[in-house]
């Protein structure tokens, strides 16, 4: 139906157009416009576009107090800075860890779930409870069971096997990964699930009448029904990925063990030092990363789902 | 169309929400006390020896202070000189042996100043016959009916010296016997004649034989030190645990035991008597029953801070009661609600709560003496409450501290007393810091200067100094000392104010005075060295100490000694330049072995036992390698050189680069690179700098200073015997390890030149990163329980440390 009236007034005469446009109506209509947008534009502005723009600023100056145009000085010195190439290496390495696996496993587990298995809902409230876990409990709980004499190690020694400080180790990132799975899995597998929900049955019977195999409904049919779905989870990963840094946070500190300090860590710490203008620096590389990260993912979920009605 | 018009209405009261915020803050009415002085000038002469205390009721004051004299040749001193001098004492041998005596003497005068009377008739209790001894005035109080009281405590004692004493080869000390003591509540007249009496000590007394608790054999001593008198002219005292109440006939009424009351007394706005409670808060005394009453009756709002009270005072108008801690003064309304109503700093006078009096919640009533002129000059002084106008404002500077100092605050009033044009406001950010986060504090002045509310002035205490340079918020001090006369040109201690400088070679703070943080070692078990580091501490600990020795003290426990040795060693470790820590080099082991050598806590057994484990046995007897000490003074080099018969060495800290010693700084005060003030917050930093009534000890920074003060201490010391020779005296003694005592006469050649070597050679400012402190300590501790080798300690710490350094560079 909206597609119908868009095409009506592309194809509307030049003159009708413009009489609309300065119709008193349309005049009006654009008032009642803008007094309505005013509240989101000015919320949008004061919350998110000006402070953005004042990160910018800071990111450009010598100092917040004494604020002196030194350019891209800041990023460089940010990016020569050993501290944030550790912060970046590790949330890099974390997310393209911790975000595809979120992804796989979820879709996997709403695929299962998706069967006629017995026990369905009870494993989809299963996967579901960590969310409703307060973080503070939730880091209590990693820390008896990865602590150098806690649970893991307790088991682990049943066969011989040494204990291992696994929050003080190389194997640090494991366990957060292992956490961030278990933390987000459920949602994800919620999404995907409703998701797939909404996949035409008439394809899918049609596939099966035509003999396509599993796999070949699962590439062709419903992943590209899915892809919208898929890059949502993926998004939201991400974000999520960033959002781990409270958990290491209270497990270990602002200076954990060299693995889990990521960029977070390093905002924080810098903030709370007041060095502005590297925080803001890093804030920014980071927004350009990000958006640089979404548009690609657009990119790609536009050329596998263009074809898809929706 | 209706409900268009309501969701416009809608929007427009949500863009109406938003924008709320952004209006401009009414701007709050502001008051200060302003004082008016009234100097108090006796007759004849001043009142050199002080005001002791005052008591106000009305519009008159009274108070009183002590007049001296020497009586070997009649001179006087003190207060109306012209008088005869009766020596209250009665010995003639007081005069003989021109011994110093003192009395007693009041004062009356108007609050406008004017009518400045001696209570001539007045005459302090009287010692009993044979004693020695002297009387003072606990407290005073005037009665509804105007008339003064006081409280005399007397105390009284004698030599029982044996027929064959002889003063040449005996000293009569060893014969101090104490005397029967007396406590006196007297009033008086207009003219300070008595007009009645009542001695509590009997009455006391009395009682407890009254109670069968009065054991004969007993020495008993009363003593009070405050008392009330009500409406009725019922007298109360606390005190030995009896809340004692006197009739106006002076009979004892009611003795009820309590003993959890402090002795201070006060009348509340609706003429109710209330005594102050161990428990927190005032109990309101029954006037019947002469008892504390109990329930809703007795029940008085308690202050929310009631453990910071520091005194109570009686309440007027709409307060019950005021009350104040060291910092504010509050009035507690009957409705339980408590207003501050003073700001102690915002008072242009030195006196604080302890010598104040609150007449209302608009004026309070002090007495101040000026000590520094050729005569001493006292004043009386009233603060009344007075509407800051735009043309009697001042412009505010800030000073922003955690600690603020006691000399610190003198000289911030001092400041705000003798300047017309600024005033300086202290903002103690220790008081946003609670128990949880004891970093909240810190957290907010970081916002409040990022968010351009920068202090003018930084008490350095405390503060991340070397962050807030590297931000560019502080300023350079080196044009403003390069162009003072007394400061400039090496005025100023050259090896602290090296190490105080920036790699920049930039000064950014300096302190009113310093000592020095170090190490003392027995030459004969290290010889003749500078400094020694980890690994030769621990050599000489293993091979030249006898078994069971500690490293450095055995009263030292580990955490005092991690934050010593760490602060000693942070130079060496941390590289701020290019940010390399070097922690995983190895030699940190060797300061992970020392801390094991100290234990986690101090038994008590240690410090029962303090002639074995105490710093002067064990270094003596060679159980102890090193004494932590700080010296401050010439004198510090005397207490510590003698734990080693004046044969030791200041080493400091066992330090990778043999540097253990550091200078420790006192009030530090940096400037704003912000302010738009810089001459007058100068001009204060400089006072404060250079003025030494506002240092208590250490030494000077200021070189001149350091050099007249050390030359003083090089002057020899004598006193005048009855022959009148002048006889050298030692300012210390020491017994050395063949126990012959060693007598010090003056700062020697040898003592300046070791102070002064030490000073000299110290190149490192105590530092204390409480970051770092609590990464390794947390990472110590690991290694300590045994959890961790000491590689792996070392490893983690110089991860995390590394971090940190990185991401402050």
């Amino acid at each position: 139906m909206s597609t119908k009236i868009v095409k009506k007034r592309e194809h509307a005469p030049k003159e009708a157009l413009e009489k609309r446009r300065f119709s008193p109506a349309a005049r009006k209509e654009f008032f009642q416009s803008i007094a309505f947008l005013t509240p989101s534009v000015l919320g949008v502005t004061m919350f998110f576009i000006a402070p953005f723009a004042i990160v910018v600023f800071y990111s450009l100056v010598s100092s917040p107090v004494d604020p002196e145009f030194v350019g891209l000085k800041n990023f460089i010195d940010v990016l020569q800075n050993s501290a944030f190439q550790t912060a970046a290496k590790n949330t890099a390495v974390f997310s393209l860890l911790a975000v595809p696996l979120a992804v796989v496993l979820s879709l996997l587990l709403a695929l299962l779930l998706e069967q006629k298995i017995p026990g369905k809902s009870m494993f989809r409230t299963f996967f579901l409870s960590p969310m409703m876990v307060p973080v503070a409990s939730v880091v209590l709980i990693w820390q008896v069971i990865f602590h150098e004499t806690g649970t893991l190690n307790q088991v682990t020694a049943i066969f011989g096997a040494d204990p291992v400080d696994w929050l003080r180790s190389p194997l640090c990132q494991l366990v957060i990964v292992v956490l961030f799975l278990w933390k987000n899995l459920g949602y994800n597998m919620i999404l995907f699930m409703a998701a797939l929900s909404n996949i035409p049955r008439e394809l899918l019977e049609v596939a099966d009448v035509e003999g396509a195999s599993a796999a070949h409904k699962f590439f062709h049919i419903k992943l590209r029904y899915l892809s919208p779905t898929v890059l949502f989870v993926t998004i939201l990963s991400i974000i999520n990925s960033f959002k781990v840094f409270r958990e290491v946070y209270l497990m270990s500190g602002a200076y954990p063990y060299d693995g889990l300090y990521t960029l977070q860590h390093f905002m924080n710490n810098t903030f709370k030092s007041l060095n502005y203008q590297k925080l803001s620096a890093a804030a920014v590389m980071l927004a350009i990363v990000m958006v640089i990260i979404i548009a690609l993912m657009f990119r790609v979920e536009d050329a596998f789902g263009k074809d898809v009605e929706g | 169309m209706n409900k268009r018009w309501i969701a416009l209405l809608l929007a427009g009261l949500t863009v109406l929400s938003l924008l709320a915020g952004c209006g401009k803050p009414e701007e709050e009415e502001q008051y200060e006390y302003v004082p008016t002085y009234y100097e108090l000038n006796p007759e004849t002469g001043s009142f050199e020896n002080g005001i002791n205390a005052h008591i106000i009721r009305g519009d008159v004051m009274y108070f009183y202070t002590y007049e001296y004299t020497t009586a070997a040749d009649g001179a006087r001193t003190g207060v109306a000189a012209a008088e005869v001098f009766i020596d209250v004492l009665g010995t003639d041998a007081a005069e003989e042996d021109g011994e110093t005596t003192s009395r007693l003497v009041l004062y009356r005068v108007n609050l406008d100043g004017t009518g400045l009377t001696r209570l001539s008739d007045y005459q302090q209790t009287p010692l009993d016959e044979g004693m020695e001894g002297y009387v003072s005035i606990n407290s005073m109080q005037i009665d509804s009916q105007g008339h003064l009281w006081v409280l005399e405590q007397k105390e009284q004692y004698y030599y029982d010296l044996p027929d064959d004493f002889d003063p040449e080869t005996d000293d009569q000390w060893n014969y101090y016997t104490e005397g029967e003591g007396g406590c006196l509540l007297r009033r008086l007249s207009d003219t300070g004649a008595e007009e009645f009496s009542v001695d509590l000590q009997a009455l006391y007394l009395e009682q407890l034989k009254k109670d069968g608790e009065y054991n004969p054999d007993q020495h008993y001593y009363f003593w009070a030190y405050s008392f009330l008198v009500d409406n009725n002219g019922y007298t109360l005292v606390y005190s030995m645990e009896r809340l004692m109440v006197i009739s106006p006939q002076g009979e004892l009424v009611s003795a009820a035991t309590y003993n959890n009351l402090s002795e201070q007394l006060i009348t509340l706005s609706d003429g109710r008597v209330a005594v102050q409670s161990w428990e927190g808060g005032l109990k309101v005394v029954d006037p019947t029953t002469w008892t504390l009453q109990e329930g809703e009756d007795g029940a008085l709002p308690r202050p929310e801070n009631y453990n910071y009270v520091n005194q109570y005072y009686n309440g007027s108008g709409d307060y019950l009661y005021f009350y104040a801690s060291s910092s504010s003064l509050y009035g507690m309304k009957a409705d339980g609600t408590s207003e501050r109503l003073v700001d102690w700093l915002e008072c242009d006078v030195e006196n604080d709560y302890y010598a104040m009096s609150v007449l209302s919640a608009d004026r309070l009533a002090t007495v101040t003496t000026d000590w520094n002129d050729a005569q001493t000059k006292c004043s009386l002084v009233l603060l009344n409450r007075t509407l800051v106008t735009p043309e009697n404002r001042r412009t505010e500077l800030t000073l922003a501290t955690f600690n603020l100092s006691w000399n610190l605050r003198r000289a911030v009033k001092a400041f705000n007393r003798n300047n017309t044009e600024y005033r300086i406001r202290v903002k103690d950010y220790a008081e946003y810091s609670t128990d949880d986060n004891y970093e909240a504090g810190l957290q907010k002045l970081s916002t409040e200067i990022i968010s351009g509310d920068v202090p003018d002035i930084l008490a350095c205490d405390d503060l991340p100094i070397r962050q807030y340079a590297a931000k560019g918020l502080l300023a350079d001090l080196t044009p403003y000392i390069e162009a003072d006369e007394m400061l400039g040109n090496g005025g100023l201690v050259k090896s602290l104010t090296d190490a105080c400088r920036s790699e920049d070679g930039e000064l950014f703070y300096v302190a009113s005075k310093f000592s020095i943080h170090t190490a003392l070692a027995d030459k004969k078990v290290v010889g003749d060295i500078t400094g020694l580091t980890p690994e030769e501490a621990l050599d000489f600990y293993q091979n030249r100490l006898q078994p069971d020795a500690s490293l450095t003290g055995f009263t030292f426990n580990r955490e005092s000694l991690m934050i010593d040795l760490l602060s000693a060693n942070l130079e060496h470790y941390v590289n701020w330049e290019t940010g390399e820590c070097t922690f995983d080099s190895g030699s940190f082991a060797n300061l992970l072995e020392i801390l094991k050598l100290a234990p986690e806590e101090i038994d008590d057994e240690i410090y029962n036992s303090w002639d074995i484990y105490g710093p002067e046995a064990a270094m003596r007897d060679g159980r102890q390698l090193l004494n932590s000490c700080v010296i401050s003074d010439w004198y510090d080099l005397l207490y510590t050189l003698s734990y080693v018969a004046g044969d030791g060495i200041y080493v400091g800290m066992p330090d990778e680069d043999r540097q253990g010693s550091c200078f420790e700084l006192y009030n530090p005060l940096a400037m704003s690179s912000k302010t738009k003030h810089k001459d007058t917050v100068w001009a204060f930093i400089r006072e404060f700098l250079t003025n030494e009534e506002y240092s208590d000890w250490g030494f000077s920074m200021v070189q001149s200073r350091l050099e007249a003060n050390l030359e003083e201490a090089r002057k020899h010391q004598y006193y005048e015997d009855a022959n009148g020779n002048h006889i050298e005296y030692p300012v210390f003694t020491y017994f050395d390890s063949t126990g012959q005592q060693v007598d010090i006469y003056c700062l020697t050649d040898e003592l300046y030149d070791t102070l002064m070597g030490l000073i000299n050679n110290t190149s490192r400012v105590y530092d204390y990163d409480n970051s770092i402190m609590s990464i390794v300590k947390s990472e110590v501790d690991n290694f300590l329980k045994g959890s961790s080798s000491a590689q792996d300690v070392a490893a983690m710490i110089q991860n995390k440390v590394s971090l940190y350094v990185n991401e402050n560079r």
